[in-house]
C-alpha cells in the first residue's frame, strides 16, 4: 500500500497542486453520483437541464421577435445570452451553504473548502459547454445558427464569464456560511439582476449615457465580448477589457479571501 | 512526530465566547500511544480536530512530521447519501491508495458484505466505525487519531482492532480519547488530562487515571 501523508510530507507547489487536482476530480465524481445518481439518465441531466432551458427560451423569443431583430439573428442571440446566464445562476445557487452540505468530507484534511466549490463550478462548465456544442451542432445542420465569426473573442467572453462566476460562487459560498440571513437576499438579487446583466440586450441599443453605466456591470462587458466573437464586425459591440479584467480579479481575490476567512471559523460537525 | 505548540481554541458561541483549549502543548513521537482523558466537554474532540489539522486553532501551531489519520470518531468521514463502495472509492482516490487492495482489506476487516452497496446513512454507528477503521488501517498511517469510537464496537470489532492495529501495527502512534479506564491502561503508555482548557501530561497512565478520577 503506498505511503502517503497528505499534509506536510509533500513539499512544494507542484505537489500541492497535484493533490488539489486529485481531490477536485474525486469531488467531481462524487458530486455526479450524489446529484444525479445512477438511475435513468444519470449525469446526462447535467447537459439536458441547461439545454431544455435554452431551447424553451429560443422558441419563445423566435415566436415573439421573429428570426432576426435589429440585424441580429435571434437564435444566436439567445444561445449566447442564456447559456452563460444559466452557468452563473447554477453556480450561484449551488454555492449556497455548499460548505456546510459537504462538511463530512472536510474530515480529510487534503479536502479544502475551495475545492468543494471549484468541483461544482467545473461540472457546471462541462454541462454548459456540451449543451452549447449539441445545440450549435443541431441548429447549424438545420441552417438556423452560424458558428462564431471570431473564436478568440468568443472564448475570451466565456473565459471572463467563468472567472466572474467562480468569484461570485466563492463569495456566496462564504457569505452564506458566515451569515445565515445573507441567503435570503440571493433569490431577489439574482432576479433583479436578470434584466441588467446583459443577457437580453446589446449595450448599443441603449442611449449613450446608459451604455456607459451598463458597462460597469462586468457581465455586460463579458456578454459584449462573447457576442462580438459570435456576430463579428457586422454588429456593434462595446466593452472595456481593462475594467472587465480588473473587476473579475478583484472579485476573485475577495472570494478567495472570504473563503480562507471562513475556514478559520469553520466548525467541522 | 506531531508537535502542537500553544494551542488556543475559542468557539464564538452566541455572545458568550467559550475557551475550550488554553495554551495546550503536545508532542507525540513515532510509536507513542497517548490517551486523552477528561470529562464530557473538556475539549478532547476539539484537541483531536486541531491535531488532525481539519480545524484551525484560534492561535498556536500544529506540525506533522509523519502521516496522520483523519479523526476516527462518530461524525464526518463519509457522505451519507453515497454507498459504502462510493465512499471507499472517494477515499482511495484522495489518499492515492490502490482501490483493489484497499477494498479487499476493508471487505475482510469490516465484514459489511452487501451493506457496502447501501447508502452509509443507513449504517449503524458500529458499522460506520468498522468501515472507517478498515479504510484507515488499509491506508497505513503513522499515527491514528481515535475519538471514543471504540465504545460502539462489538467484541469482534475489538478483536480485529487488537489484531490489526495494536498487535501488527504496534510501531504506530495512537492518540485516543476514551473514558474506558481498563482499555486506556492496556493500550496507552502516556496520557494527557484535560480540564478547564488546560492540559496536564502524565508519563504514567495509572497516575493520569487517578488524577482524572480525582477531578
Amino acid at each position: 500500500m503506498p505511503r502517503f501523508s497528505p499534509g506536510d510530507s509533500l513539499p512544494g507547489f507542484v505537489d500541492a497542486a497535484r493533490v488539489q487536482v486529485i481531490v477536485i476530480s474525486a469531488l467531481m465524481m462524487r458530486e455526479l453520483h450524489t446529484r444525479y445518481g445512477r438511475e435513468n439518465l444519470g449525469f446526462v441531466w447535467l447537459v439536458v437541464e441547461p439545454m431544455m432551458f435554452c431551447l424553451g427560451v429560443m422558441g419563445i423569443w423566435t415566436l415573439l421577435h421573429g428570426r432576426v431583430e435589429r440585424g441580429i439573428p435571434i437564435l444566436a442571440f439567445v444561445i449566447t445570452g442564456y447559456l452563460p446566464l444559466t452557468l452563473w445562476r447554477h453556480v450561484t445557487f449551488r454555492a449556497i451553504h455548499c460548505f456546510r452540505a459537504n462538511s463530512p468530507l472536510l474530515y480529510h484534511r487534503q479536502v479544502k473548502m475551495i475545492d468543494l466549490l471549484i468541483a461544482r463550478v467545473i461540472l457546471e462548465i462541462y454541462g454548459m459547454m456540451i449543451a452549447y456544442l449539441v445545440i450549435a451542432f443541431v441548429f447549424c445542420v438545420l441552417g438556423l445558427y452560424e458558428l462564431p465569426k471570431d473564436w478568440g473573442l468568443f472564448y475570451a467572453g466565456w473565459l471572463y464569464f467563468i472567472v466572474f462566476t467562480t468569484a461570485i460562487g466563492l463569495i456566496i459560498g462564504s457569505l452564506t456560511e458566515m451569515y445565515d440571513w445573507s441567503e435570503k437576499f440571493i433569490g431577489p438579487l439574482m432576479y433583479f439582476l436578470l434584466p441588467v446583466c446583459g443577457a437580453f440586450y446589446m449595450s448599443d441599443w441603449l442611449p449613450a449615457r446608459y451604455e456607459r453605466i451598463a458597462l460597469y456591470m462586468p457581465t455586460v462587458d463579458a456578454y459584449e465580448l462573447l457576442r462580438s466573437g459570435q456576430f463579428g464586425p457586422s454588429v456593434r459591440t462595446h466593452y472595456d477589457l481593462e475594467y472587465l479584467t480588473f473587476a473579475c480579479l478583484v472579485l476573485l481575490a475577495v472570494g478567495i479571501m472570504l473563503c480562507r476567512r471562513v475556514h478559520r471559523f469553520l466548525i467541522v460537525e | 512526530m506531531i508537535r502542537a505548540e500553544g494551542l488556543v481554541k475559542v468557539y464564538p458561541g452566541h455572545g458568550v465566547p467559550h475557551l475550550v483549549l488554553d495554551n495546550v502543548n503536545v508532542q507525540v513521537p513515532r510509536g507513542r500511544k497517548l490517551a486523552l482523558l477528561g470529562r464530557n466537554g473538556a475539549g478532547k474532540s476539539t484537541l483531536i480536530r486541531m491535531l488532525s489539522k481539519i480545524e484551525m486553532p484560534t492561535s498556536g501551531t500544529v506540525v506533522h512530521e509523519m502521516s496522520v489519520s483523519w479523526p476516527l470518531g462518530f461524525g464526518g468521514t463519509f457522505q451519507g447519501s453515497l454507498t459504502g463502495i462510493d465512499n471507499m472509492k472517494f477515499i482511495s482516490r484522495i489518499y492515492r491508495a490502490d482501490y483493489k487492495k484497499l477494498s479487499r482489506f476493508v471487505d475482510d476487516f469490516a465484514e459489511l458484505g452487501k451493506f457496502l452497496y447501501q447508502p452509509v446513512k443507513t449504517y449503524s454507528t458500529g458499522m460506520r466505525a468498522r468501515l472507517a477503521f478498515g479504510l484507515s488501517i488499509a491506508i497505513e498511517f503513522d499515527c491514528y487519531l481515535i475519538d471514543e469510537v471504540f465504545l460502539v464496537g462489538d467484541q469482534r470489532f475489538h478483536a480485529r482492532c487488537q489484531e490489526h492495529l495494536f498487535d501488527r501495527r504496534s510501531d504506530r502512534s495512537l492518540i485516543i480519547a476514551s473514558h474506558d479506564a481498563a482499555f486506556v491502561e492496556a493500550t496507552c503508555d502516556c496520557a494527557l488530562v484535560l480540564s478547564g482548557g488546560k492540559a496536564h501530561y502524565f508519563d504514567d497512565v495509572r497516575q493520569a487515571l487517578a488524577a482524572y478520577h480525582f477531578m
